[in-house]
């Protein structure tokens, strides 16, 4: 019901925002899609971390690596190597290696914290992330790769133009992806008694130990998903920056990610994506205010620098202030 | 080594009862610590100029380490934007100096250096206080994200304003006269990290400290005793500013340029693994954790066949090396020894505090906060207060209070053996 | 009461600091305190008589360049080539003691008699020996503008040892380089620098590329009294530094030359213009001569914006769909090369393809083309550049695909010439050459200094001529033009060479 208003009320906002702008070459339109088409990157790594809180209570500070080991997975098979597989299947391949490296990071570092103090796993996260891009920088080195798109066309177009922006089939496949995600998660922890068997783990493990339901095994599943879920957002995003670099997932998307997920209400998975979203079209529309607007004689982002970013912890310090539980969370 | 040898003779746990040292032991004890203190101080007086200028890096890293050390672990908080407060104060500073003062690159007075230090230390603790006065109604985990999310602002934001940070090219911090050298310069940042130590012990020591130790224990039961848990741990988080503004001030004028580059999210998260790598709440550890992380890179260099290697076979820069084998050991502390650097060395820290030598950690958990633990800074206490009364130099000061800095140039690779074994 | 503890403290605090901050004890007997090698390596040195090997500065600068014009002819072998590096008369005389090493040569008095009255003897000869000079150099390896360690290395290396393999030498010595990582910023320009400086001792400092890290360590340099070199990028607190010499044309002497390639050349007087650029003061000359000589000439610049240097693809998407909104078709672009990469890939996305222009060093890596033209619409974009095309250096100096061959065999045929940076560090290890020549074998900073301040149209071929004056330190006014030839082989050509007026 409250996904419903919080969703309803988004959509309203951004078509109030077109329909003012509506006409104008120089008005906002073009931003709110480049804002929604990136909130969509930040809802997909939103949902990892949405996960990993949900099953462990934990801030996880590597999801946005997953993604860049992915994308160098990617690039290893695919630019490097040349195996000759087609891309789908050398992509594939990377996530089932992330997905290792998810169940690995969970056998060394995640479970013998079990009962650590969560404060201490979130540093445990960070020294891994730091970690993870000190060695792609020593193995790959800081020179920008180049990762193609996946797909070039998608239901037989090369690209959408929606109010003369244009979006690439990837990023659109993006959306997709992000938008079958956030339902198909909503279901699984909803409705399979799997999915609840991980949210009993993550409420009370002693109990859920009681009843017979394997804690170490619902954390294995718990981190081995997110990792899937990091691999895949890397993938299908680091071809569209233009270049791949060690941490391109961590840098400017892990923040941005982390504030969706909190203004989602962080255990809500439709919260994500609709979090996603809210930052991309925040960051977006201040980008665009900066540049539009002045104030005395100078443009306003002459006068505050770095405008999407101070409206980013601005959206982030509001929501933790005033609705802790965020959006759509159920529980601070 | 004499360590090592009385190791042997004395492995039982030792009773807690009140043992006390001999004269003869006393001796043994200052005459160690001496060596130490007297060892990095000389080395400072010998080394070049360029080794001068690292080791006034390390001891600035320390500064830093210290700061995060109140809320990291005596507050029980993580702050992930430690490089907002750093920055912040360096740019003041530089800022001040240059476009205030009228310092130029030939000559700049102390007064007007002393004015930049001062601005740059009550600018740092007006970003802390700031961003704690909003931040700390938020609790726990949420905390840290706000922290990171500041500091990230911060970068984007403040470090891009134009007349504060000349863009990229940097604002100039000129050193004062009669420090313009490195070495001279170190020596300054050494004062100044005595400064630190000491306030930073009688701060554990007093109410506030008490009141921030309980806190971290459990905030129901702290206030349950009337403390006021938000106001205290916006002091412990303003002290933590100020300590980071003086760091911030001390690298503008270390590197003489301050550039937005230095300070930024992946410094953040480095300093706070090295506070974790050095022991939570424990001074000397999180002092020698520090420099471990700032001379990382140049002892590589110094040794032959391990700089051969990573320059030569590798072919990469030895200081790209620091946040792979800095993480890795912040993970190995995590999960295997929680005390870090200040758990492995406990038993000489409480052999030099006057307890018989004994190989047996205390506790055993990483929980080492107590200042009964900080056992320096207990001998330190002894010191001071004879020398209170004698009017100490402030030469005698760093003597007392050095001790936690000592052994860093010694000690890493000793350390990271321990670390790795 | 809580609360004034903490003040109190805090109080304390900085009342000790002020009061130490004060105190200048500890450090004085320590400061300077650094053995000097200075004086005992200039007693060391062969003076070969500089009266014969100068000349007058003025013909000396002169014969050298056309030496090195012809030299670029003559492959190879020893004696020829030697007059490359030792100036003209004493092309017999210096290649004897270069074999002969260190003590044979007799060291004639310290006093050399100066061709012209004010001319310095003697001075600061640190990092020259009777057979070795030690240069320093910094570059990008890792950052927003990374060069490829390996091929930076050779490419400081190549020319150095290429002299060494045809005996020849530079006054009787032979020239070690030291390159070191400034991970394309400033402060650890500064640190590196300095290291070099103080630990390795080198005789000069050269940046390659990266104006802040180069502004930076020029700054530093000039503190300490090290001569520095570089490539031309700003005149923003480089004007006036006495040891600073800017090799290649700055960007804002090329930004108003620029606007005249857009208006004559590309039609831009009939398009609309626009300048993207990084938020840095160090552009910000650049960017005033760009607005003020497009306005000039009737065109203004209609789409002006400045990204902050931490810009990612968003900031990348923004600006496109910006640029396309308001039809910008010639765009000026002043940024690092890896957003501009960015830039071209969001470009792409909205078909959008703009006329692409700049200026630079390191948008005219090969590496930006090889990204750009597959991931973007860099096709056609033209750039100047201080050096020519890797791809064309056969026009300009055949004897550096001798060289690469001779010093770095390489079987694998991608690899076997090297690569731009390897070209680009040939070229101005060959210019640094042929000044380090200019004081003959009595060589000091000062000397150094002096000889460069007096230098005319030193040539290498390969980059633009030099020209200094005590006043002017900014050697250089031609450019090269390189355009990426996305349908030929990814990579930048040379399309116009040695031009300083459109």
């Amino acid at each position: 019901m409250r996904t419903a208003i919080v969703t309803g009320a988004l959509v309203a906002l951004i078509a109030a925002i077109l329909f003012m702008g509506a006409g104008d070459p120089t008005g906002p339109n073009s931003y709110v899609v480049i804002g929604l088409s990136q909130g969509a990157v930040y809802g997909l790594v939103a949902i990892g971390l949405v996960l990993v809180y949900k099953g462990s209570r934990v801030f996880n500070f590597l999801q946005g690596e997953f993604g860049t080991l992915g994308a160098f997975a990617v690039f290893l098979m695919v630019q490097q190597w040349k195996v000759g597989l087609p891309y789908w299947a050398c992509a594939l391949i990377a996530l089932a290696a992330v997905t290792i490296i998810g169940i690995g990071f969970e056998r060394i570092v995640v479970r013998p914290l079990l009962n650590a103090p969560r404060i201490t796993v979130l540093v445990a996260t960070i020294a891994t992330a730091l970690f993870a891009i000190a060695m792609e920088l020593l193995v790959f080195r800081p020179e920008p790769k180049i990762l193609p798109p996946m797909v070039d066309s998608l239901f037989g177009k090369k690209g959408f133009e929606i109010l003369s922006f244009t979006l690439e089939p990837q990023r659109f496949l993006i959306v997709l992806v992000l938008a079958g995600l956030a339902i198909g998660l909503g279901y699984f922890f909803s409705r399979t008694d799997l999915g609840l068997a991980v949210l009993a783990t993550s409420q009370d493990p002693f109990a859920t130990r009681v009843v017979g339901i394997g804690v170490e095994r619902m954390s294995r599943f718990i981190w081995a998903s997110a990792a899937f879920l990091g691999a895949l957002a890397g993938i299908l995003y680091v071809p569209l920056t233009g270049a791949l670099t060690p941490g391109a997932m961590t840098t400017g998307i892990l923040i941005p990610a982390f504030t969706a997920a909190v203004i989602g209400g962080m255990t809500s998975l439709p919260g994500a994506f609709v979090g996603g979203l809210t930052v991309g079209l925040v960051q977006s529309l201040s980008n665009w205010a900066a540049n539009h607007y002045t104030l005395g004689d100078r443009l306003l982002q002459d006068i505050i620098k770095g405008a999407p970013d101070v409206a980013l912890t601005l959206a982030l310090l509001i929501v933790l202030l005033a609705r802790p539980q965020g959006l759509l969370g159920k529980e601070a | 080594m004499a360590a090592t040898a009385e190791a042997v003779t004395s492995p039982l746990p030792v009773a807690q009862s009140r043992w006390s040292p001999t004269a003869k032991g006393w001796a043994a004890r200052l005459l160690v610590l001496v060596a130490i203190f007297g060892g990095v101080i000389w080395a400072t007086a010998i080394v070049p100029q360029y080794w001068a200028d690292r080791i006034s890096l390390a001891v600035i890293f320390a500064i830093i380490g210290l700061s995060l050390n109140i809320v990291l672990g005596y507050l029980g908080q993580v702050s992930l934007g430690h490089h907002a407060f750093v920055g912040i104060a360096a740019f003041v500073s530089a800022y001040y100096v240059t476009e205030k003062a009228g310092c130029s690159a030939e000559k700049c007075s102390l007064g007007a250096f002393s004015a930049g230090l001062v601005f740059a230390i009550l600018s740092g603790g007006a970003a802390a206080g700031l961003l704690g006065l909003v931040a700390l109604r938020i609790k726990g985990l949420y905390l840290a994200l706000i922290t990171l999310s500041y500091g990230f602002m911060a970068e984007r934001s403040i470090f891009e304003i134009p007349f504060l940070t000349r863009g990229g090219a940097g604002m100039p911090a000129p050193r004062p006269e009669g420090f313009t050298t490195d070495r001279a310069f170190a020596f300054l940042c050494f004062i100044f990290l005595a400064l630190v130590i000491f306030v930073d012990w009688r701060m554990i020591k007093s109410k506030v400290g008490r009141a921030v130790l309980s806190i971290k224990h459990s905030e129901p039961v702290a206030a349950s005793y009337g403390i006021n848990v938000t106001a205290y741990k916006c002091m412990a988080f303003i002290l933590s500013g100020m300590f980071a503004g003086l760091a911030g001030g001390l690298l503008a004028f270390r590197a003489t340029n301050v550039v937005s580059n230095d300070f930024n999210f992946a410094n953040a998260l480095l300093w706070v693994l090295m506070v974790v790598v050095g022991g939570l709440g424990n001074r000397t550890g999180v002092v020698i954790g520090s420099a471990f992380f700032a001379l990382f890179p140049f002892l590589i260099e110094l040794i032959g066949p391990l700089d051969k290697f990573v320059s030569g076979t590798l072919n990469r820069n030895p200081a790209e090396f620091t946040p792979v084998i800095g993480a890795a050991l912040a993970i190995l502390t995590i999960i295997r020894f929680p005390g870090g650097i200040a758990e492995q060395l406990s038993p000489i820290t409480r052999w030099l505090g006057g307890k018989r030598f004994s190989m047996h950690p205390d506790g055993g958990h990483g929980d080492a906060h107590s200042p009964k633990k900080t056992v320096l800074s207990k001998l330190g206490l002894h010191k001071g207060e004879a020398e209170a009364a004698t009017d100490a130099s402030s030469e005698e000061i760093r003597n007392d209070e050095e001790p936690n800095l000592a052994g860093q140039p010694e000690e890493p690779a000793g350390v990271s053996g321990r670390e790795d074994s | 009461m809580n609360r004034s503890r903490i003040l109190s403290l805090t109080l304390v605090f900085l009342f000790v600091a002020a009061g130490c901050g004060q105190k200048p004890g500890v450090a004085p007997p320590l400061a300077g305190g650094l053995p000097e090698g200075a004086t005992v390596n200039a007693q060391g040195e062969v003076v070969d008589s500089s009266g014969e090997v100068i000349g007058t500065v003025d013909d000396l600068a002169g014969t050298t360049g056309g030496d090195l014009t012809g030299a670029t002819g003559t492959t190879g072998s020893g004696t020829t080539g030697s007059s490359t590096t030792t100036g003209s008369g004493t092309t017999g005389s210096s290649n004897t003691p270069t074999g002969s090493g260190t003590g044979s040569n007799q060291p004639s008095g310290s006093e050399s008699p100066a061709p012209s009255g004010p001319e310095p003897s003697g001075g600061d000869a640190t990092g020259v020996t009777n057979d070795l000079i030690k240069i320093g150099s910094h570059a990008p390896l890792t950052g927003a503008a990374p060069v490829p360690s390996d091929s930076a290395q050779k490419g400081a290396d190549i020319y150095w040892k290429w002299l060494e393999h045809n005996k020849e030498s530079v006054n009787g010595r032979r020239v070690e380089a030291i390159l070191k990582n400034d991970n394309y910023n400033p402060s650890q320009a500064v640190a590196v620098c300095k290291e070099m400086v103080e630990k390795d001792k080198v005789f000069l400092l050269s940046g390659l590329a990266g104006t802040d890290q180069i502004q930076a360590c020029a700054r530093y340099a000039a503190s300490v009294g090290v001569p520095y070199l570089s490539a031309g990028v700003t005149t923003n607190g480089l004007d006036g530094l006495p040891n600073y010499f800017a090799t290649t044309m700055t960007y804002a002497d090329q930004a108003p030359m620029l606007a005249d390639y857009i208006i004559n050349k590309l039609g831009g007087a009939d398009e609309k213009s626009g300048m993207l650029r990084f938020e840095t003061p160090n552009f910000e000359d650049a960017h005033q001569a760009f607005i003020g000589a497009m306005q000039d000439k009737g065109a203004p610049v209609a789409y002006d914006r400045a990204v902050p240097k931490q810009a990612g693809s968003t900031e990348a998407q923004t600006v496109v769909q910006e640029m396309k909104t308001a039809g910008i078709e010639n765009v000026f672009v002043l940024t690092s090369p890896v957003w501009f990469l960015q830039v071209l890939q969001a470009a792409k996305t909205q078909q959008y393809t703009p006329q692409w222009v700049g200026i630079g060093i390191t948008m005219t890596f090969d590496t930006v083309a090889t990204v750009g033209c597959r991931n973007g619409t860099l096709d056609k974009s033209k750039f100047f550049a201080p050096f020519p095309a890797w791809v064309d250096s056969d026009k300009y100096d055949p004897e550096y695909r001798q060289a690469v061959h001779a010093i770095y065999p390489d079987n694998n045929p991608q690899k076997r010439d090297g690569d731009d940076f390897v070209w680009l560090g040939y070229a101005s290890s060959k210019g640094l050459a042929s000044m380090l020549a200019l004081p003959g074998k009595d060589l000091t900073r000062e000397r150094f200094v002096y000889f460069l301040e007096r230098a005319r149209n030193l040539k290498t071929g390969i980059l633009p001529p030099n020209s200094f004056t005590p006043d002017d330190h900014f050697g250089a006014d031609q450019v090269h033009v390189n355009e990426a030839q996305c349908s030929v082989d990814n990579r930048w050509h040379t399309i116009q060479s040695f031009v300083s007026d459109f």
